[in-house]
């Protein structure tokens, strides 16, 4: 695949494509985490949430193709620094390989910085109620018209409007009841 | 936060209504507008951790069908061996035999214990150089931290002209040609680094030197590299060099 199919493919959640980068850069991530305190599972999570990062910047238009740096070597780099976060959260004051170190490159440093805030709210979702949940995946992740949203949940299309925004105003709440500060 | 709010900033992040619009509308709706900005950043942000959410099960959900499929598979491979006759089991256990005889007879591609127990293998670059000029170089060094030395060589061969003096060049183009067994191509590219006084990675060239002469069950050629490295109390290498030479003396 090239890095275009690859970019185009990560945009649209195409599985074919996440396929690929997992069969491509599996075995150098798990290489990576398993030298550093980690299993070949967190190797899995770690690759699964730099494809996140890497999707979540694509969608906002923060990461563009270029000619010297690969999309792969983009993940790569996420995945490593991504790792060693949680090492470092995890109270191990250094990793364990000598060689592994931060990727400081300004671009790694900015997907990551934005997506922290969506990190952030991702895992207050679970907080909300079954329904909450399942209504605002069909509509943001599934682009479910609101329609068959009411058909699917058993309520009418105005309530389905009603309880999506209801939803979003819920998160809010937990989400400033967690930052206080906001 | 009202839904009314969260309808109109919908309704702007969607593109059905400008920004004039959204003030105006939102002033109407007598909320604090000095916090507009801020509420519209996080209904951009939440909504994109929905997506996130929704994404991150895909992915779970995808990978882990591929790696049922591949334990199955796995299984399936195991049952099929284990239902092989008997004399099939005879006939491979056979050939196998043959093939290890053969294998110790001619020592395929086993690494010269030296260079196993003492090999080095340089990650490449740490830091993506994406905002450099160099854009051909750096294309074949990304190749190198991948670990695609074969794709790597190549693409240094195709631009060395380009950038004959280059250390960064000759040093990974060695260090590539080492790791892939051209080890007369990788004495002939980390020459050039240590006939400069001055080189970048000289320590690291003088330390794969050593190594593509062990690679090649050239000890004396390799005793001989290390007295450079060892007349040097500093060198990153010293305490592998140390090493090295004890070894090296043992075998004589």
């Amino acid at each position: 695949m090239t890095d275009q199919e690859i970019f185009d493919g990560i945009a649209q959640k195409d599985n074919n494509t996440f396929l690929f980068l997992y069969q491509q850069h599996k075995d150098m991530i798990i290489n990576m985490v398993k030298k550093n305190n980690g299993t070949s599972d967190d190797a899995l999570d770690i690759f699964q949430e730099g494809v996140i990062v890497l999707w979540a910047n694509i969608r906002e238009g923060n990461f563009k193709i270029r000619e010297n740096a690969r999309i792969g070597s983009y993940l790569y780099a996420l995945c490593k620094n991504i790792w060693i976060s949680k090492l470092r959260k995890n109270k191990h004051t250094e990793p364990f390989d000598n060689n592994l170190q931060m990727d400081l490159s300004d671009d790694v440093d900015e997907m990551e910085e934005a997506y922290a805030q969506i990190n952030k709210l991702e895992k207050l979702l679970g907080k909300l109620g079954d329904n909450c949940q399942k209504l605002l995946n069909l509509f943001y992740y599934q682009k479910s018209s609101l329609k068959e949203i009411a058909e699917q949940m058993g309520i009418t299309e105005k309530t389905a409007k009603n309880n999506k925004y209801r939803c979003m105003q819920n998160l809010r709440t937990i989400y400033n009841k967690e930052n206080p500060e906001v | 936060m009202k839904t009314e709010l969260i309808a109109l900033i919908e309704a702007f992040l969607d593109g059905e209504i400008d920004r004039e619009t959204l003030n105006q509308q939102v002033q109407e709706l007598e909320v604090d507008t000095t916090e507009l900005q801020e509420n519209i950043e996080w209904v951009k942000n939440a909504r994109l951790a929905i997506e996130a959410d929704g994404l991150r099960k895909q992915l779970k959900s995808t990978l882990a069908t591929l790696e049922h499929e591949r334990e199955a598979s796995a299984a399936k491979a195991k049952v099929v061996n284990m239902a092989v006759s008997k004399w099939k089991w005879t006939a491979a256990a056979a050939a196998i035999i043959v093939f290890l005889l053969a294998y110790w007879g001619m020592n395929l591609e086993t690494e010269p214990e030296l260079y196993a127990k003492y090999q080095y293998v340089d990650p490449g670059l740490p830091v993506l150089m994406s905002q450099s000029n160099d854009h051909l170089l750096y294309d074949a060094l990304t190749y190198y931290s991948e670990g695609n030395y074969e794709v790597a060589e190549e693409k240094l061969l195709n631009i060395q002209d380009q950038y004959a003096e280059n250390d960064t060049l000759n040093y990974y183009l060695g260090a590539s040609q080492l790791y892939l067994g051209k080890t007369v191509n990788a004495l002939h590219s980390l020459g050039k680094v240590l006939a400069k006084p001055d080189a970048k990675y000289k320590e690291s060239a003088e330390w794969l030197s050593v190594l593509a002469e062990l690679k090649d069950e050239n000890t004396a050629a390799a005793a001989e590299k290390l007295k450079v490295i060892l007349s040097n109390e500093n060198h990153k290498f010293i305490e592998k060099a140390r090493s090295l030479k004890s070894d090296l003396n043992n075998q004589k």
